[in-house]
């Protein structure tokens, strides 16, 4: 399990910050998305073994957000 | 249930717009946040129709129509409920609960600052201001997120409707005393219940309105809205600091300006000041005249009369004697002030900072 902070571009509200956190339902291996409209970015705690960054930050752009490592 | 009636009748003339135009920008700010979502759905669905068409495949035009009423209403039933409640309390609690100028100066200042860092975010001025959007603790948002999935946000909408509690307009406030006056919590919470159901068509109508025109201007009325915010901000501002009393109000730096106009005409027939007694016919449009002159070195008496007098005017303050006074809806109410040096200029104002004037010291 590793944790990584991640710079977001595109929020412009709270409810970025809660529509991002919703990947953790949606992607297997994720076991806490912490974002912060406030502050830009987001903390994601995942399981290398079972999902990869790649598919996080394709998971987070779906969303319309771009991500990028911090 | 005639009492029930009139503060229901109440809330639907005066209390409705008097009201929103102390507590608007908080529905502003909850409805904000509801078209910051519409517009983020769109966009998503924008990619998905790009994405598909991509694959040569058809897709069916999308057309997303803010859900506008669920947010209002949200809004309006937690305003409702909290009222209700807070009627509740002043019935069982008697005066206790009642907020004093001070506190409720402070309150509209910090509720103006809120608003003007909200329209600044809003406009993107600077990364700062998004400290001024709440931001609901993680578990709850987590909670609201895994039970209403694919549901409007309603967080926002709710605790402001809750949180237009600490700021009653004058009108509201009139209301609270009368809900003390029931010396019963049942009372006070259906007196309450009755007056803000009554407030709630006029806020209804109007947001609704607003807010379905917008809907089709999207970024453009985002940007109406936080001009609109910005505005009352400032509003609310100016009366925190009206109603503290401070020459940097423009009520009262415009106030200091006019004083050497002449007096306007009293609308009560009333008896004449004299310099030593003096006559403030307090109506449901403000204060006339809304220049006093009095003697200076002498003890004056003040006599507020007032004739069927619904408005805000009725919490009659002046800040700099710390005398706040709630006046009959009819009748005279008999303030004494103390002799004041020549040249004084008293403010006084209503409870909310809205209806002001000044007495001055000269004879």
């Amino acid at each position: 399990m590793v944790k990584k902070t991640y710079h977001v571009e595109g929020m412009h509200c709270t409810n970025c910050a809660m529509n991002i956190e919703g990947i953790e339902d949606d992607l297997p291996g994720i076991k806490q998305v912490s974002a912060s409209y406030q502050k830009g970015r987001m903390v994601v705690e995942f399981d290398e073994a079972k999902v990869s960054e790649e598919q996080i930050l394709a998971e987070v752009g779906k969303r319309g957000y771009q991500a990028f490592p911090a | 249930m005639n009492q029930l009636f009139v503060a229901f009748i109440t809330g639907l003339t005066t209390g409705g717009l008097s009201c929103l135009a102390v507590q608007g920008g908080l529905l502003a700010s909850s409805l904000e946040q509801q078209l910051e979502q519409q517009l983020d759905l769109q966009i998503e669905e924008e990619i998905a129709r790009r994405r598909q068409n991509r694959y040569g495949k058809k897709q069916k035009q999308i057309l997303t129509h803010p859900r506008l009423a669920l947010p209002i209403l949200l809004f309006l039933t937690a305003k409702l409920a909290a009222y209700t409640l807070l009627g509740f309390m002043l019935g069982a609690l008697g005066s206790v609960l009642q907020l004093n100028a001070v506190t409720r100066a402070i309150l509209l200042i910090g509720v103006g600052i809120f608003m003007l860092g909200n329209a600044l975010r809003m406009l993107n001025v600077h990364p700062i201001f998004r400290y001024f959007a709440i931001e609901p603790p993680k578990f709850i948002t987590r909670y609201i997120r895994r039970k209403a999935k694919n549901s409007e946000s309603f967080f926002a909408p709710l605790l402001l409707g809750a949180l237009t509690v600490f700021i009653p307009c004058g009108v509201t406030q009139a209301m609270m005393a009368v809900a003390v006056g029931t010396g019963s919590a049942i009372q006070g919470a259906a007196l309450m219940f009755a007056f803000i159901l009554g407030t709630s068509p006029v806020f209804f109508a109007v947001a609704y309105l607003a807010m379905k025109l917008g809907a089709r201007l999207e970024k453009w009325f985002m940007r109406f809205v936080a001009v609109l915010l910005l505005g009352l901000g400032l509003v609310s501002v100016n009366s925190g600091l009206t109603l503290m009393g401070s020459p940097l109000s423009v009520t009262n730096m415009f106030q200091t300006v006019k004083i050497a106009q002449t007096e306007l005409a009293s609308v009560l027939p009333m008896p004449q000041s004299d310099g030593v007694t003096l006559y403030l016919s307090a109506g449901n449009s403000g204060y006339t005249p809304r220049l006093l002159h009095a003697r200076a070195d002498t003890s004056i008496t003040l006599n507020l009369v007032t004739d069927q007098t619904y408005s805000c005017a009725r919490a009659f303050v002046i800040p700099a004697l710390g005398v706040e006074k709630l006046l009959p809806s009819t009748g005279t109410e008999t303030i004494p002030i103390p002799a004041q040096a020549a040249g004084t200029v008293m403010h006084f104002t209503c409870s909310m900072g809205m209806y002001t004037g000044d007495i001055v010291f000269d004879q």
